[in-house]
């Protein structure tokens, strides 16, 4: 316990170290939802309705971006250290190996939730956003997303892992979501193929409920996923960590 | 010249030995346009005649915003780190040199990236357009392309001095595409942001794309749009070139070529 | 004119002095060492004669070549190993990294493949010179580093720390490899935390701390200079700075001192010291006389120049 609040602890520090913290917490959950409300709002010229959309858009682009940031922090943190080398020392001391990914993956999808909260808050201020889904609601979703939010980024460490790249896998990932959760539009939208690729990941539940579906449901297939992905990635981290101990590859890149 | 070929065929090399980089490359426009082309779909088309090949081109054009500041900024950030960057500016052969031999990869990565796109995309989302026109379209791009690059310039030296970029360039890649009017028309931006727009060489070269593939009326007319490309070639290309050369004078007095 | 020449060399970072105003010289054939702890600035010397860095007044001269003024002209003549395997570009064959830069240094076509086939055979790499990088051994990363600094034939080498991270087998070929580099007539320019490599190694070193040289000579001579050729080691508990005893004392572990104290004629003085130490309070645990290592010459030297 005290090896992931060392990882909590080290990785909070780093990261308000850079400049560019208060910009990636700040600014950019506001500026990636505007920029496809702004290209929604050129696309209602047509006379379609636009004002219900604005959450549908919001709540799609910042949970989106949430995945988004997991994926890079806990993939790319992982690789940062492979090449920097300090992968190998921090592996090398006794603490659980589990403890040492999740504590800096935990922070940062603390701190990238709470980013995404304030950028839902500006969102509402600066474009007039209502929201379809009670506060109440939002915050059950936000809390059952996080188990799986870290899976996803369990799943994508053992891929840049195995792969001894970052940027790849994590475009693989955040495409699946990007292109088959409907981050822009109603699930309707998509075509039926891409509907059932979509039915497959939790971020479709997560936003399904935040634009007003049947939230006990959503919430109910939430956490199923929780158990499901956590558990995956956890398996698949530990064999591939395993087995890239046996080929000696941990340095390597 | 012997400096920029060998540059140009280590990123080549070095590309090609990261295969999964390849489908990153094929992948990388169809899942960014996904959002745009449901998008618009979810509206109808809106106004639009086609918004999915008006989208598309906008895609395939800010594409280079992508390759430049990827490509450039961020890669000579991972020199940095991995530590090869000094190895490199031992050598006699000037570092603007060397980075230039990385501008013509990326330029060649970037075509590339393009051209997929547009033909991955059309099969994929289907597409319209006066496609023969495309070669008249090169007298914007390729101006635009300089410009672009020497933009790149710049930003490589800001990447040397700030030494940690990657939200600045995720971010900056992303605002510099949507001014660029890349999913809808620069006019429907907020009047500051449309200024702002109105700045950047890449909303000329998609304009003139567009209006010569998809028709409709340009921004300004063509001949002009021309001319504002040439302008901005020369003086974004001599500015990054200023700005390099600066901050390399400045990375070799402050020292800090070798930390990270 | 020495190959290596540097006069009054002075780097500032803000009001942090990192060099302050050096000066030596180098000749050809020579292998020359820079000794120091960390951060004395030594690096920072290796980084101003290579063009890395500009200093901040003084001037470093690579056969001739004023290194600020035209560092092109310098660098022609210079081959530096800086970092050694980060240097190195890991998904490039050995071959490949060689020609790549090859052709920073202006070598084309066959001549560049001659220049790199000879290096590989040189530096017993061929055998895997088309492997990717990331499959060699460290010793081997080492050897392809030196490998691409002798490209340009340089007339000056500079190595900074070259064996670190090698094992013992490795490290000796390496020295044998600087030995007959320099044997070439070239000079060799080698900062090294290890005492005994430069002691084994250089025709002459220069200690550095604090930004000054505070000793430069051959390694004979420099032991000559801790006045006569013994220095006696005595292990002590109990040591205090208050004690006021001769020499330098150096924590060992365990609440354990060993006092260096050079002397002129050890038979009369190791017992006086033993005696004296046991007056002031410390328990004497054990006591020799040895020949004086470079160790001991830094020691001394760079305790004098803290007291002064």
């Amino acid at each position: 316990m005290s090896a992931l609040w060392a990882g909590v602890r080290r990785s909070l520090l780093m990261k308000l170290r850079y400049p560019d913290f208060w910009f990636a917490y700040l600014a950019w959950p506001v500026i990636f939802p505007a920029a496809y409300l702004l290209t929604a709002g050129a696309l209602a010229q047509g006379g379609h309705g636009f004002a219900g959309y604005r959450a549908d858009i919001v709540s799609g682009t910042l949970m989106w971006m949430w995945v988004n940031v997991t994926c890079w922090s806990v993939g790319g943190a992982l690789r940062q250290e492979q090449t920097g080398g300090t992968l190998e020392s921090n592996w090398s001391s006794p603490a659980a190996r589990w403890a040492l990914l999740t504590g800096p993956a935990l922070t940062d999808i603390g701190l990238s939730l709470a980013g995404m909260v304030l950028g839902a808050l500006e969102c509402t201020l600066l474009f007039g956003v209502r929201w379809a889904a009670p506060w109440p609601v939002a915050a059950a979703v936000a809390v059952a997303s996080v188990p799986w939010v870290l899976g996803v980024g369990l799943v994508l460490a053992a891929m840049v892992f195995w792969a001894k790249d970052v940027s790849v896998m994590v475009n693989l990932v955040r495409g699946l979501f990007m292109v088959a959760c409907g981050i822009t539009c109603p699930l309707a939208v998509l075509p039926g193929w891409l509907q059932r690729v979509g039915g497959a990941l939790p971020m479709t539940y997560a936003l399904d409920a935040m634009r007003g579906g049947p939230w006990g449901t959503d919430l109910v297939r939430l956490l199923g996923f929780d158990v499901g992905l956590a558990a995956l990635g956890a398996l698949l981290f530990a064999g591939v960590e395993a087995s890239v101990r046996r080929r000696g590859a941990l340095g390597t890149y | 010249m012997a400096v920029v070929a060998a540059a140009f065929g280590r990123d080549r090399r070095i590309f090609f030995r990261y295969r999964l980089q390849i489908l990153r490359i094929v992948l990388d426009p169809l899942v960014w346009f996904a959002p745009l082309y449901f998008l618009g779909r979810a509206f109808g088309g809106g106004p639009f005649r086609d918004y999915t090949s008006f989208a598309l081109l906008g895609v395939a054009v800010t594409s280079y915003i992508g390759t430049v500041m990827w490509g450039i900024g961020f890669s000579l950030k991972q020199d940095m780190d991995t530590g090869v960057l000094e190895a490199n500016w031992l050598s006699p052969a000037s570092p603007s040199l060397q980075l230039l031999g990385r501008v013509v990869w990326s330029l060649v990565l970037g075509t590339a990236e393009s051209l997929l796109s547009l033909g991955l995309a059309g099969v994929v989302y289907g597409l319209q357009g006066q496609w023969q026109a495309l070669p008249r379209a090169l007298a914007y791009i390729g101006p635009m392309l300089v410009a672009l690059y020497g933009f790149g310039l710049g930003f490589a030296g800001l990447v040397l001095v700030v030494r940690q970029a990657n939200t600045i360039t995720d971010a900056g890649q992303f605002i510099l595409s949507t001014l660029s009017g890349q999913s809808m028309p620069v006019g429907d931006l907020p009047r500051g942001l449309a200024a702002l727009a109105m700045a950047l060489p890449t909303t000329y070269g998609l304009d003139a794309l567009r209006t010569l593939v998809l028709g409709g009326a340009p921004l300004l007319p063509l001949p002009v749009e021309q001319r504002l490309l040439a302008i901005m070639a020369a003086a974004l290309a001599a500015a990054g070139a200023a700005v390099f050369w600066a901050v390399e004078r400045h990375v070799r007095r402050a020292g800090t070529l070798a930390l990270h | 004119m020495a190959p290596v020449e540097v006069s009054d060399l002075s780097k500032r970072f803000g009001t942090r002095v990192a060099v302050d105003h050096i000066s030596f010289s180098a000749e050809a054939g020579e292998v020359f060492g820079l000794l120091g702890p960390n951060g004395a600035g030594k690096s920072t010397t290796v980084r101003m004669l290579c063009g890395l860095l500009l200093p901040t007044s003084g001037v470093a001269r690579i056969a001739g070549h004023d290194v600020a003024r035209h560092p092109v002209a310098a660098r022609r003549r210079l081959g530096a190993v800086l970092g050694g395997e980060r240097s190195l570009y890991w998904k490039l064959t050995g071959r490949e990294y060689l020609l790549y830069f090859a052709a920073l240094y202006g070598l084309r076509g066959a001549d560049a493949r001659r220049r790199a086939g000879d290096l590989l055979a040189r530096f017993r790499l061929d055998d895997r010179a088309d492997e990717l990088v990331e499959r060699y051994s460290t010793g081997m990363k080492q050897r392809l580093a030196l490998a691409r600094s002798m490209l340009a034939d340089p007339a000056v080498l500079l190595l900074d720390e070259p064996t670190a991270g090698l094992d013992p087998v490795s490290a000796r070929l390496l020295r044998d490899e600087v030995r007959a580099v320099a044997a070439e007539g070239r000079t060799v320019l080698l900062t090294t935390h290890y005492m005994e490599e430069a002691d084994e190694l250089c025709q002459r070193v220069a200690f550095v701390t604090g930004g000054r040289i505070v000793a430069l000579d051959a390694p004979g001579a420099l032991k000559r200079r801790l006045g006569g050729g013994a220095v006696c080691r005595v292990e002590l508990a109990g040591w205090r700075p208050d004690l006021s005893l001769p020499g330098e004392a150096v924590a060992i572990g365990e609440g354990r001192w060993e006092l260096r104290v050079p002397v002129s004629d050890p038979a009369a003085e190791l017992p006086a010291l033993v005696a004296q130490a046991a007056q002031a309070g410390a328990a004497v645990l054990r006591c020799e006389s040895v020949e004086p290592t470079l160790e001991d010459v830094f020691v001394a030297v760079a305790g004098q120049a803290l007291r002064a």
